[in-house]
This record gives C-alpha cells, structure tokens and sequence, in this order.
C-alpha cells in the first residue's frame, strides 16, 4: 500500500492543482524536495498502533450554533463590496464562466 | 515620576483613574516612542497617530465628565495583523491582503473599544501567522528588542518586540502552535495562550481554525489577568466559543504557591534542549520549591508525536482556510488571465508566500485520497493520545512546568533556509494547541549572549486563573524581567 511506504511519491504538480497554484520550475524542484523531506519527518506518525484510538477533531464538542429566524442588520452591501477587486451593480464580477 | 514607557498597565490605570496623567499624554509617549524606535525595531505595519490621539481625548473627556469607566480606559494597545478592525488596513503581513480594510472588528476589539482602550496600530507577523521568526511577512523583518541582530520568534514577533521595546504597554497576539508564548519568550515579556473557545475568534483571520487563540502579551503577569478579563466571554458569532462564567482572572494573583504542585515533564528536558534553556527552567523550579510548591516528576509521553501531529493537521486546516483567498471578493487579483481558473491560480501565486503556499500545499497533499487514512487522520488520533497523557497529568499536579522553545532567539536569516529545522523548535509549544489548553509564558533568566530565556505554565482547560497565580509567585519572588534595570539578574539559583 502507498500509504505504508517509507517515503510517499508526492506528485507536486497535481497538488499544486487541487490548491489552485502554479509553480515554475525551481519552485516545483524546491518544494517538492521540502515537502518530501517534511512528509518524511510526518510518517514517523506511523511508528504509533492507533487501532481503536478514536480521532479528536476539535477539542470541544462541536454543535450547530443557532440563533433565533428573525432578520437582523448584517453588514452594508458597499461596504462588503468596497473591497472587491472589480464589482458592478452592487455584485462582484468575474471573468466570464459559462460558455457561450 | 517614573518614565511613562515604564509604567506598567495596572500602574497607568490608577494614574489615569486620579488624574495624575491623561490618556493624551500616554498616547503622546507611546507614538513618540513609536517614532523613534520603531525603524529599528520593525514592530508596527500600521501606526495609527491621528486616531490615536483623537481616542485618547474622548476617553480624557469622558473622564472629565465623571464617567465611570473600565481599567484599561484610556490605554494604548498594539494589535496584531491578522485581527480584524473596521476600516483600518489589516494585512496579515502578505501581499494577499496588503490592501484590505475590513468593514467590521473582531469580537476581541470591540470589546476593547468598548472599555475605552486607544489602537496605536497593527503589528507585524509572519505571513498569515506562519512561522517562527517573523521573517515570513511580506513587508519587513521585526527585530529583537534585547539584541538587534536576533528574531523576536513569531508569529507574532511584532507584538511582543513592540511590548518589549516600550513601543506599546500591552498587545493582542494569536497562537496556534507556540506564536504567542514563543516570541514572548525571545523577547522577554509575558504571553498567554488561553483555553481553546475561551477567547472569540470571530475577526481573527483564520489560520487553523481547531487550534488558533487570541491571547494578551503584556509586561508582567498582573497585566495579563487584566487584559484576559476583558477579551475573554461567549460569542455567537463564533460557533466554538464557550459560554461558562469565566470569573476573574485576578483573583487568585496573590495567593501564592505553597502547597501546590508542579509538574515536570522529563520529555521537555531530553534531547535538543539548551543547557542554558534547561538550567534556568530547572532554576525557577528551585524557586518554586523554595516557596513552598512540590514538583512532581511527570510524562508527556505524546511529545514528540505531537509536532508532526501539528503539522499535518493546521497544514490541513490552513489548505482549506486560504482556499477563501480566490481574487474575487477582496484581497490581491493578478493583472493577468484568461479566464477564471487562471484568475484564482495566478492570484493565489502572486499573492502567497513561500511558507503559506508550502503550508497549503502539505494540507492539500494531506487532505488527498490515499493519504487522507495515513496522514490526517492520523494526526487526530494522536491528539486524542496527546490528550490523554495530559489529562493523566493533571490528575497528579496543579499545572506543568516547561521550557517554552527548546533555545533562546536565533540570529536573522538562521533559521530561514531549512523549514523543518524552524519546524523543530515547535516542539514544546504544539501540544498544548493540539489539546486546547492554556499556557502562560513568561521569562525566567538569560543566557550569556543576554538573551531571555522562557518557561511555560501550562494547566488544564479553564484554569488560567491558577497559572497567573503561578506566575506571579514567580515574580514577586524574582522580579519583573522587563521592568530589572541594566545588569540586575534573577536571583533565581
């Protein structure tokens, strides 16, 4: 299994895909080699048997917060939008994502 | 009268409160500190001067007018990046938000405002608070007060340098795996990390949402208490914060150590550790032996487990976090693409460090099918072990003693060219982040060079009152190391 080796194959290009980066050539060989070596240092995780250890994903017990169904004053649209890049007509706008 | 710059919260609070001074003329001190110092010591992104002042005089005026008002009406703070306030530019030292004016305040700085405290500005960190040095942020490097040619530690190096070089009587910070207790520690000043959910982090820009904290830096452990009072408290606005009645942070300041018990975890003291590092914290344990406490051999058998732990799972978080940071609603766009993916990719390019985009890319690779079971999850059955062996501690001492970094400051540019390296000297701070517990930082002596050397106090969930009231012991018994005058020394061991 890939998971148990002792060095994974990191693809560092697909990575950089799924988080929406791109990288140039040294970029890519830097941390590639970075990630490989912090990875590395992370499998030492493995030396541990957590069979039956349940996982703690947050300290506290988490429960959905809710509040009464009655409006309230939010934030003013312009003001949300006053630090938009590009925006027009009380919207933020962005290059065109359907095809035409 | 004692230097303005000298005066400790509590001090400038009665002598605001009997009018020996006016907010003016402290705000006066502060920015001309502020202006003096500050090219030198890189503490501030932002210094606020007009509002400063104007601040400073509604609080003088409503004085004037007999209002009852808060201890800390009237006093300036120093604010880290990365916490929100309204219509003043909050950075989070990249490129990303170098031009960002949030529409609203965080939960901690309207309570602040509310008490009548004075914003001087916004403080320098790393990058979206990722990094032990400060050398990440995208607009200057902060130096150590004590020694020019040393980091001040980070993430928030500018809070404490600020708090250290008298560039602000107290500082807001946040800690998600040491950058509150470990910059206080480098710097010589008093950081707490409080319990998780204890403190709102609405308006705090997310890092690792499970393990971030705000938290007060100030001069001595009695300030601490007293700010903690007025950030801490439920928030609906903040789906992990804990309503409970917090009480006083003060009230158990002066009851001293005597038979109380205090743990000391022979992992903290292995392998890696400063002999310098280690004498001083094995020094304060003699003093507190001396004041009546007994120290218990203990084991946090998880340390070393928990720092990869760390890593894996705020990598994690933080690759999901910044997935917000797109170049559509605020924050830096690239001048350059075609179409929208190009739009995202080459925003988030330009706009993210190295650290930040090494960080999401360890998150993503994290996070990715195949390795999820390996890595991630993992981690978080690690900080169900980490957990454990703290609550197996806690059950035998009051609170635990430890060194805060494994060494005091390193020199600018030493730790920059190997991330893991700089990832090492997390080791004592991680595993209280990872189990959502309050730590207190504070000094406990000096190495050779005369650098300031830390010690942590660490309890269980909700138990801040007993570490200020640890920490305290400690220095009305030693003294207070930022207010000791040239070549006086902790007589400690």
């Amino acid at each position: 299994m890939e998971q148990n080796e002792k060095k994974p194959f990191i693809n560092v290009e697909a990575v950089a895909e799924l988080a929406r980066l791109s990288l140039n050539d040294a970029e890519r060989t830097a941390m590639g080699n970075e990630m490989a070596a912090i990875v590395a240092f992370a499998h030492k995780l493995s030396e541990l048997d957590c069979e039956n250890v349940p996982i703690t994903a947050h300290v506290e017990p988490l429960f959905n917060v809710m509040r009464e169904d009655k409006t309230e004053k939010s934030t003013e649209r312009d003001a949300l939008l006053r630090g938009a890049p590009t925006k027009a007509e009380g919207y933020f706008t962005v290059p065109r994502v359907v095809e035409s | 009268m004692k230097d303005i710059l000298k005066l400790t919260v509590t001090e400038l609070s009665l002598k605001l409160a009997k009018r020996e001074l006016s907010s003016k003329e402290v705000t006066e001190a502060y920015l001309r500190q502020i202006a003096d110092r500050d090219e030198r010591i890189g503490a501030y992104i932002t210094v606020c001067d007009g509002e400063a002042i104007d601040s400073a005089e509604r609080v003088d005026a409503k004085r004037a007018e007999g209002d009852k008002l808060s201890p800390l009406a009237g006093i300036p703070v120093g604010i880290k990046d990365n916490i929100c306030t309204r219509g003043l530019r909050t950075t989070c030292a990249s490129r990303m938000l170098k031009a960002f004016v949030p529409p609203y305040d965080a939960t901690v700085v309207e309570r602040l405002h509310a008490l009548g405290t004075v914003t001087l500005g916004k403080l320098n960190m790393d990058e979206f608070a990722m990094g032990s040095t400060t050398e990440s942020s995208y607009f200057k490097k902060t130096r150590n007060p004590r020694s020019i040619e040393y980091v001040p530690g980070g993430s928030s190096g500018g809070s404490a340098a600020a708090v250290a070089a008298d560039e602000a009587p107290f500082s807001l910070g946040s800690d998600t795996g040491g950058s509150i207790r470990q910059p206080a520690s480098f710097c010589g000043v008093v950081g707490m990390k409080p319990t998780y959910g204890s403190v709102s982090r609405y308006g705090l820009i997310a890092f690792a949402s499970s393990l971030d904290q705000i938290g007060p830096m100030t001069k001595n452990v009695c300030d601490n208490a007293l700010v903690l009072n007025a950030i801490t408290g439920h928030d609906r606005r903040d789906a992990t914060s804990v309503s409970r009645e917090y009480g006083d942070f003060t009230e158990e300041l002066a009851l001293g150590v005597k038979g109380m018990k205090l743990g000391l975890p022979d992992e903290f003291f292995g392998e890696g550790i400063n002999g310098e590092v280690k004498e001083a914290v094995l020094g304060a344990a003699k003093v507190y032996e001396r004041m009546g406490a007994e120290i218990v051999p203990v084991s946090i058998k998880m340390l070393d487990y928990a720092l990869p732990a760390y890593y894996v799972i705020s990598s994690a978080e933080a690759s999901s976090n910044l997935a917000r940071f797109d170049g559509v609603r605020y924050g830096y766009r690239s001048e350059s693409y075609s179409d929208i993916t190009e739009l995202y990719k080459n925003s988030r390019s330009e706009g993210f460090g190295t650290e930040v985009k090494r960080r999401i890319m360890l998150g993503t690779f994290a996070l990715s099918s195949g390795y999820y079971d390996a890595y991630y999850k993992k981690a978080l059955q690690v900080r169900t072990l980490v957990m454990n062996d703290f609550a197996r501690v806690f059950e035998r001492c009051d609170c635990i003693l430890a060194p805060v970094s494994p060494t005091t400051a390193y020199k600018l540019g030493e730790k920059s060219a190997s991330p893991l390296e700089m990832y090492m000297g997390d080791i004592y701070t991680v595993p209280v982040n990872i189990a959502g517990i309050p730590s207190l930082s504070l000094p406990c002596g000096t190495d050779k060079k005369g650098l300031p050397i830390g010690m942590q106090l660490i309890g269980k969930a909700f138990s801040e009152a007993t570490l200020y009231r640890v920490g305290n012991a400690y220095e009305t018994e030693c003294g207070v190391y930022h207010l000791l005058r040239e070549g006086e020394q902790y007589e400690a061991y």
